[in-house]
């Protein structure tokens, strides 16, 4: 997909339908091309490849088989048909043959203009899935990396082998290790994870163990640890090449002899608790620099499981794009229901240094700032950092705006903006107020909005 | 490793590896200010937890910095001499109400660099002097810097005390501005110690004291009033102080004190419940000439706006350019609440590791010594968060550090809100359910 000419194709038609398409087309900023017969105008869809193909069913030889073998090829864009004779057979049957819409003739330009605003969207969009059709883990895709992944998963799932993943940051390695709990014995127990780089050193050790109260300054009470919380269940242990060696030989032991000892405690616990472990660095480095135990790496690995980053998995990112676009438009209720194929190829050609994590912070933030149903390249902002949102803009009050307004007036005023920014065009106000054209004319003339 | 081979220190390294001394100060704003996130952690599980213990410091930027430290402590230390030799000069002429006055200059000169011992220090050696000419403005210029202080370091009593003579004694010398500087004072630390009563009382006084409605002291005194009457929940009242003091603001041309109060209107409509209206007036006052600190207090009151009104990534984002800017201005001391703001955060999205900027925020005021007050405000939050999670024991320690600090300070009524608090965790259900690990 994708139409590179841009531009409507009439095929045949009177002068009075030439004339509304060129009027209709103007404020679309679309170009017109206009062929007289079925020869010529086949030859239009080869050479135009348009965004939109007009025919016209009173054009000898046009008929709905016609439309039906055009619709299919596919390269005539969204295909509207023209008739002088419309009715409800004629639309149903229109619709079968795979064309978008079906237009009584003689049409006005207004009309036209909605038509191809219309066929324009769904030509050059996606529609998005139901997400919760979908794996709610999101783990999306079918790349080869991936099914790599899930082939290891289901292999080692129902196991209880420790396993550690591996890939860089942001692809998803808690995601697998929620997979390999969800599909082991142990699915109905605890899911634990702790995030070693995250908590600060001096705490992580009472994280992971539990303390007796008083134990440090600041133990307030007695705390259970995440390996005791985890018992019976899974340990997910992230970041753990960030872990520091003292912490590093206290796991080693857990895993050797399943007991744990609470700081400042003096009994030992038994704990039952399969570990999975992940990490982003290169721990044979660690390893080599004498930064990490390789008695613990060859416990913790004995099965190794490899993320491959998104840049590497080609077609997941139109997956995973349209899964999360789904998922917070419900989230977030906005109105969402399409994703623009020129967003879909901006997205395709970053290099996602920060894989599905930025991937997913991008859509949440496209969906959140976008207008209208469909996410257009011009919402995809891939120069926010980290965090579900970029950063809102310094929000300098609207020039005029005054908290003493009632909505109104703000909508007013907020109205008038965007229509001296789209210099007066009605349509591109439209897309951004996420309201209909007739709706911004109307409130226009009722606020008295008049540009100079 | 080989002996060339480096890697950048964690900020939490770096700053265990310091002595606590008071000498490195700078160095260590220094450390903050030239730190920077960690790219390789930024899309990790972990960033939305990260704090400034997890920043990597940049020493080569720091080396570079060390003269520029060496020059500001040069010329804190000469500024303050100076003031120290004038005042000496002056005590030659028996001129003890200069002489005051220059020791006062030498303790804002230590005050200004956050050396609150050594202010103090200079604060009473001017009182001292100055209780002894018949002109007495300077002492109670001494007085109300002590006052100051003392309220820093959150010793409430002590600073109440204070700003009570300093205007006892700029009413004896009738200089009106000084006993309504006095009166803002004291009603602040009342405000401080919830009792609002008595704060209403002292900002009342102030206002009847006032010669003229277009300052920057009767637009503080409305805010304080409003404050007041918010907390109390008069909302009608708290709304006509505030009207009072905008209708004179722009001729007072003082840009903190009408930032003030549009801090106090945002507030009240997040008292009133209207988190909506309060962004867009947090949004408006962004748009002001603010300075850093008072821009960071606007982003956290809108990142609870934002929290408040269910929009939690916005909300995330504000508190994260709060903090960003606290630490690229080395304003250490708003740093806490910037933690205590994303710990509320992580406790509405159920996010258990939340508890890391707590005790980073605890860190924070541990180390800077900062006033008790936003300690018992870190253990309450805190304490909230632990009762979310179902550690109910932890809960109610943390609950009863609060309570026994508000006691200790003379926060009474604040003592009291925890105490209830505490007694309805005591009598919610004993089988409280964990939250479940699984999810996040």
């Amino acid at each position: 997909m994708g139409r590179k000419g841009g531009g409507v194709l009439l095929i045949g038609g009177g002068e009075d339908i030439v004339e509304a398409l060129r009027a209709a087309a103007e404020p679309l900023d679309m170009r017109v091309a206009v062929t007289e017969g079925l020869a010529a105008g086949l030859r239009g869809i080869a050479e135009e490849r348009p965004v939109v193909t007009l025919l016209s069913l009173d054009l000898p030889g046009a008929d709905l088989d016609l439309a039906g073998r055009l619709a299919e090829e596919g390269d005539v864009g969204a295909l509207v048909l023209l008739s002088s004779q419309v009715g409800p057979k004629l639309a149903m049957d229109a619709a079968r043959a795979g064309a978008e819409d079906v237009i009584g003739t003689p049409v006005s330009a207004a009309i036209l203009t909605e038509v191809l605003r219309a066929a324009t969207a769904r030509a050059t969009s996606v529609p998005l899935p139901d997400d919760r059709e979908l794996p709610e883990d999101g783990l999306i895709g079918g790349s080869a990396g991936l099914v790599d992944a899930f082939k290891t998963i289901g292999r080692v799932g129902p196991s209880a082998a420790t396993v550690l993943v591996t890939g860089e940051s942001g692809t998803g390695k808690e995601l697998v290790a929620q997979a390999i709990h969800r599909i082991s014995p142990r699915a109905r127990k605890p899911f634990v994870a702790v995030n070693c780089a995250a908590i600060p050193e001096d705490l992580l050790e009472s994280e992971l163990f539990g303390h007796e109260r008083g134990a440090f300054t600041g133990a307030v009470s007695r705390k259970i640890g995440r390996f005791e919380r985890a018992d019976s269940g899974t340990i997910f242990l992230d970041e753990i090449g960030d872990m520091s060696l003292v912490l590093q030989a206290k796991i080693l032991r857990v895993l050797q002899e399943r007991e744990i000892e609470r700081l400042g405690g003096e009994e030992r616990i038994a704990v039952d608790v399969r570990v999975v472990a992940a990490t982003h660095r290169d721990l044979g480095a660690l390893i080599e620099n004498g930064d990490f135990r390789e008695d613990l790496y060859y416990r913790l690995a004995v099965v190794k499981l490899h993320l491959p980053p998104l840049r590497e998995r080609g077609t997941d990112v139109r997956d995973l794009t349209l899964f999360y676009a789904a998922r917070f438009a419900r989230e977030h209720e906005r109105p969402i229901t399409a994703v623009s194929v020129e967003a879909l190829e901006v997205l395709a050609r970053h290099a996602w240094p920060g894989n599905v994590r930025e991937l997913r912070n991008v859509i949440e933030r496209a969906v959140l700032l976008g207008t209208g149903d469909t996410l257009l390249a011009e919402h995809i902002d891939l120069e926010g950092r980290a965090g579900p949102a970029a950063p809102q803009p310094q929000a300098a009050a609207l020039p005029g705006y005054s908290p003493e307004m009632s909505m109104a007036e703000v909508e007013a005023l907020h109205m008038e903006q965007v229509l001296r920014r789209v210099k007066g065009h009605y349509g591109r106000a439209a897309e951004i107020l996420g309201m209909h054209r007739n709706t911004v004319s109307r409130k226009a003339q009722e606020y008295g909005i008049e540009l100079d | 490793m080989t002996p060339t081979e480096r890697s950048p220190l964690k900020f939490e390294s770096a700053d265990a590896t310091l002595p606590d001394l008071p000498d490195l100060r700078l160095l260590r704003e220094a450390l903050v200010d030239a730190s920077r996130v960690d790219e390789a952690q930024v899309w990790g599980g972990g960033a939305r937890l990260s704090t400034i213990d997890k920043r990597l410091t940049a020493l080569d930027e720091v080396e570079q910095r060390i003269s520029e430290i060496g020059d500001r402590v040069r010329r804190r230390t000469e500024r303050v001499m100076v003031c120290v030799v004038a005042a000496l000069r002056a005590m030659e002429e028996k001129d003890e109400a200069s002489a005051c006055r220059h020791l006062v200059a030498a303790g804002e000169a230590e005050e200004s660099h956050n050396r609150l011992d050594e202010a103090r220090a200079y604060y009473e050696k001017a009182l001292e002097v100055g209780r002894r000419p018949r002109d007495r403005r300077g002492e109670a210029l001494a007085l109300r810097r002590l006052a100051r202080v003392a309220r820093s370091r959150g010793e409430l009593d002590r600073a109440l005390g204070l700003y009570r003579e300093s205007r006892e004694v700029a009413d004896a010398t009738r200089d009106v501005e000084g006993s309504v500087i006095g009166c803002l004072g004291a009603g602040h630390v009342l405000a401080d110690q919830g009792r609002w009563d008595d704060a209403r009382e002292s900002y009342l006084r102030g206002i009847e004291r006032i010669e003229s409605e277009e300052s920057a002291e009767f637009v503080h005194l409305c805010n304080g009033l409003s404050v007041v009457e918010r907390r109390v929940g008069d909302f009608a009242a708290s709304e006509e102080w505030l009207a009072r003091g905008e209708a004179v603001a722009p001729a007072a041309a003082d840009e903190t004190a009408a930032a003030y109060l549009q801090h106090g209107r945002g507030k009240l409509y997040l008292a009133k419940g209207d988190p909506e209206a309060a962004q867009a007036v947090f949004r408006e006052t962004l748009a002001r000439p603010l300075d850093f600190a008072a821009r960071i207090v606007t982003l956290l009151n809108l990142g609870e706006a934002l929290r408040m009104a269910g929009r939690l990534p916005e909300s995330e984002a504000a508190s994260r350019r709060a903090e960003e800017l606290a630490i690229s201005q080395g304003d250490l001391p708003h740093l806490p609440h910037v933690y205590i703001e994303l710990g509320e955060l992580a406790r509405h999205r159920g996010d258990r590791d939340g508890f890391v900027f707590f005790e980073q925020a605890l860190d924070v005021l541990r180390e800077r010594e900062l006033p008790s007050l936003d300690v018992a405000l870190a253990q309450r939050s805190y304490a909230r968060f632990e009762a979310r999670f179902g550690d109910r024991e932890a809960a109610i320690a943390r609950f009863r550090m609060a309570e026994e600090i508000y006691r200790r300070i003379g926060s009474m009524r604040e003592a009291e809100e925890v105490a209830l608090e505490v007694e309805q965790l005591e009598a919610g259900p004993s089988d409280i359910n964990e939250d479940q690990d699984g999810k996040q």
